[in-house]
Parts: C-alpha cells; sequence; structure tokens
C-alpha cells in the first residue's frame, strides 16, 4: 500500500511523529489534486516519492537544529508480538543515531530502498541517476552503516539483527 | 555476478524474508538485516493513519480547486507531446493574431482555464495594477473581470525573497516554491464572502524544483452572490500570507502579509 510505504520513508526520515504525519497528509492532498492518473502506480509512486522528498528537506531547513536522533521516540504498537515490536523499535532507533554519519543522498537510498520497498531502476529515476551507481551508493552506505554500529559498540553478532547464515 | 548485483539480490531477498548466504558482503548484509527488521517500526499506527487521512481531507477540502489535475511532471509522453503542441498551437495563435494582445501570462494558465485567460487578454478586463507591501515584499493587482457568474482576478509577487537554493542531486540547488497556500480571499464592501471556483498559481508548488520566477496567480471567484441589480461592486483582495519564503538564514519559512487590495469593478451582464 502506498500509503504505508510513503509514511514509512517520512518517518525514516524524520523521527518527529506528528512531522512525518503533517508530511504524509501535505504529500496526498497535493497527490488528490495533481495525480492526473492516479491508477498509474509507477508514475504515482515517483511522484509521491519525489515530492515526500522534497517536504522531508524543506522540513530539516525549518527545523536545522533537529537532528536525526535527538528526538524522543514515539512508540507504535507494530509487529505481531509486543515483544518483535519493541526490538524493531530498539533497532530503529539505533540506526537513527547513525544516519547523522550520512549524506542526504545516501539516507535517501536507503530508505527508498529498504523502507519504500523501491527497486535501484525505480531510486535511480527519482534521485536522478543511474541504476549502477544506485547499487554503489548503497554498498557504500551500508558498510558506512556497519561501521558506525561497530564505532557504537554493535558486533555482527548481537542484537541488531545476528547473522542468519 | 558482480559484487554490487550481488548485493542487490541479497537485499531483495532480505526485504522477502528469505534466508540469505553470501560471503562476500557479509558485514553488509548484516546492516541490511537490521534496516529490514527495523521497517515494522516504521508503519502507521491504526490511530496515525486514521489522523493523517483526516488530514488530508481537511487539507484537500481548504484548498481552492486548481486546474492542478495537470501535473505535467506525472504526464505520460504523449499526452505531454500533445500538452506542449496545444501549447504551441495557443501562443502561435495570440501571436498571429491581428489582435496581439499585450496581456502575457504563463502558457500553464492557458491549458487550463482557458476561458479566464481569454478574459484577462481581452481587454474586457480592468486594468488596476495597485500594488500593496508587507514584509519587503511587493504584490500588484495587476488587472480583474467581474460578471454574474465569476469574478477573476490576476496577481503577481514583484520582488519574491530571494533563495539561494538548497543542495540537490547532481550539484543542482533546488529552491522553495513559493505559493500563497491558498490564503487569497474576496469579499466586498457589504461584507459578502466569494468562494473559490478555480485557482492557479504559476510556477506550481508541485515538488519539483523551482527557477526562481516570480510567482503569478489567476483567482476565479463564484459571482453568485453579487445582488441581482448591482451594477458596480467594490471588492476587497486579501492575500494572508506566502509560503516556502527562505529566510536570512536560508529556513523556510511562511511569511505574514496580508496584503489588502480594495478596487471597483463593473459587472457585466
Amino acid at each position: 500500500m502506498q500509503f504505508d510505504r510513503v509514511y514509512g520513508f517520512v518517518r525514516f526520515r524524520i523521527s518527529d511523529e506528528a512531522a512525518a504525519e503533517d508530511i504524509t497528509s501535505e504529500v496526498f492532498a497535493r497527490a488528490w489534486s495533481k495525480l492526473r492518473d492516479p491508477d498509474d502506480r509507477n508514475a504515482a509512486a515517483a511522484w509521491l516519492f519525489t515530492t515526500a522528498r522534497r517536504l522531508v528537506i524543506d522540513h530539516h531547513r525549518r527545523h536545522p537544529s533537529t537532528s536525526l536522533g535527538s528526538v524522543a521516540e514515539a512508540h507504535h504498537p507494530a509487529g505481531p508480538t509486543p515483544e518483535n515490536a519493541s526490538l524493531a523499535h530498539e533497532r530503529l532507533t539505533v540506526l537513527r543515531r547513525c544516519l547523522d554519519a550520512l549524506s542526504e543522498r545516501e539516507r535517501d537510498v536507503i530508505g527508498l530502498r529498504f523502507i519504500a520497498g523501491l527497486r535501484n531502476r525505480e531510486i535511480a529515476a527519482l534521485v536522478g541517476t543511474t541504476e549502477g551507481n544506485v547499487a554503489k551508493i548503497l554498498h557504500r552506505t551500508l558498510r558506512k552503516l556497519r561501521d558506525r554500529l561497530a564505532a557504537d559498540g554493535y558486533t555482527a553478532t548481537d542484537d541488531l539483527g545476528g547473522v542468519s547464515e | 555476478m558482480s559484487e554490487t548485483n550481488s548485493l542487490d539480490v541479497a537485499i531483495d531477498r532480505i526485504l522477502r524474508g528469505e534466508p540469505v548466504s553470501d560471503a562476500t558482503n557479509r558485514d553488509e548484509l548484516q546492516v541490511a538485516r537490521v534496516l529490514a527488521s527495523a521497517v515494522s517500526a516504521l508503519q502507521p499506527a491504526s490511530a496515525a493513519r486514521e489522523r493523517v487521512r483526516h488530514a488530508v481531507r481537511e487539507r484537500v477540502a481548504a484548498r481552492p480547486r486548481v486546474w492542478s489535475r495537470l501535473a505535467l511532471l506525472t504526464m505520460s509522453a504523449p499526452r505531454l507531446r500533445v500538452a506542449v503542441l496545444a501549447a504551441v498551437l495557443l501562443v502561435g495563435m495570440l501571436v498571429g493574431s491581428a489582435y496581439a494582445l499585450p496581456v502575457l501570462l504563463p502558457q500553464i494558465f492557458s491549458m487550463f482555464d482557458p476561458s479566464a485567460v481569454e478574459l484577462l487578454q481581452s481587454g474586457r478586463a480592468r486594468e488596476l495594477n495597485i500594488s500593496d507591501s508587507a514584509a519587503g515584499v511587493t504584490i500588484t493587482v495587476n488587472r480583474a473581470y467581474a460578471d454574474v457568474h465569476r469574478i477573476v482576478v490576476q496577481f503577481t509577487v514583484e520582488n519574491p525573497p530571494s533563495d539561494p537554493g538548497q543542495p540537490w542531486d547532481n550539484g543542482q540547488q533546488a529552491k522553495s516554491p513559493l505559493t500563497t497556500g491558498g490564503s487569497v480571499t474576496l469579499t466586498d464592501d457589504a461584507g459578502r464572502k466569494y468562494g473559490h471556483l478555480r485557482a492557479a498559481e504559476s510556477p506550481l508548488s508541485s515538488g519539483a524544483a523551482w527557477s526562481g520566477e516570480p510567482l503569478v496567480g489567476v483567482y476565479n471567484f463564484d459571482a453568485t452572490r453579487i445582488p441581482a441589480n448591482a451594477e458596480r461592486v467594490s471588492f476587497h483582495l486579501t492575500i494572508a500570507e506566502l509560503h516556502g519564503v527562505p529566510d536570512a538564514a536560508g529556513v523556510i519559512t511562511r511569511l505574514p502579509g496580508p496584503w489588502i487590495f480594495t478596487f471597483t469593478l463593473p459587472v457585466s451582464r
């Protein structure tokens, strides 16, 4: 569902829940009047995420002192069990601290790939680069996040996901 | 398979919840698992979903109906070609006409309310050119027209605040689109309020990068509240605020007005 993907992406980029709701509602209000053919899923997704990215950037410009990790997290009753929800929430909190080390573009690419679930070619069209370059950015960013997590004291097999091979 | 392709395939499998074995990208995939496992924390709770739905409904209801089921950016290529061709033909007809008109409006208006553009360009609209300034920004109401069906007003933000833009992809500077945010209202001396029929501003705040040209608005109000026998009406147009204005630090803010204009128009019948 596009709503969940857009909301998730905005929420990933902005830890303030109220602001994320505000931006998501603005995205869909604009979509209501701007999208000529909302049934064209590809065009609609591209438009929605382009608008969401622009509004997120505007938000960060209006609130430059609000770092990604500095806002208290709101609890969501997410996940099939309270334990899973709590774990997912804890991982998100740790991740947000690490996101400060990334550039805007790297955060966008990570959010669009993992949270919005877009393919590399779709992300490439959104951020104005090639599919190959998106793959490189992903690779580089995951490595950077890994280094940052390690610097924060998290190891490969701890509660941040573990190794399932 | 290259290292990045292999990683992409593995990420797909992780997002689908399938097991992955990739020794080459082991470290990256551990982080990928962390990211994938955090997704559930980003799903909207039912209360949040309802709040957003409500907010969307309110925002849509509060906005004037814009010509804006236009979205050039989202048009399919054939539609876009037809739209561009139509705009070129329209301009060609105007330029080639023996009655070439001095009033030029962004082509985008012609595409979405040609009758309003025709009115404003036909000489039937009253040239007003009255300005008001607030917070260092001057807005001019260029011309307006009234009949028993509608009142059409065109205005221009003469000196939009400079916006250096913000770094964006490929070294581009993206500027924030300037808009009135639908804060334009029309009343008359008797206190009657005229609702929006249509409205459009150019450039549109479509989320696309904006090149910085002045904001032009064409607003179309419902004239059914004009008294049946009125020959002239004294109107008050108010623009309450501008959105998307950068302050000295480059932070995007709202600029409170108001900009208020009073003018009298004959009512065409």
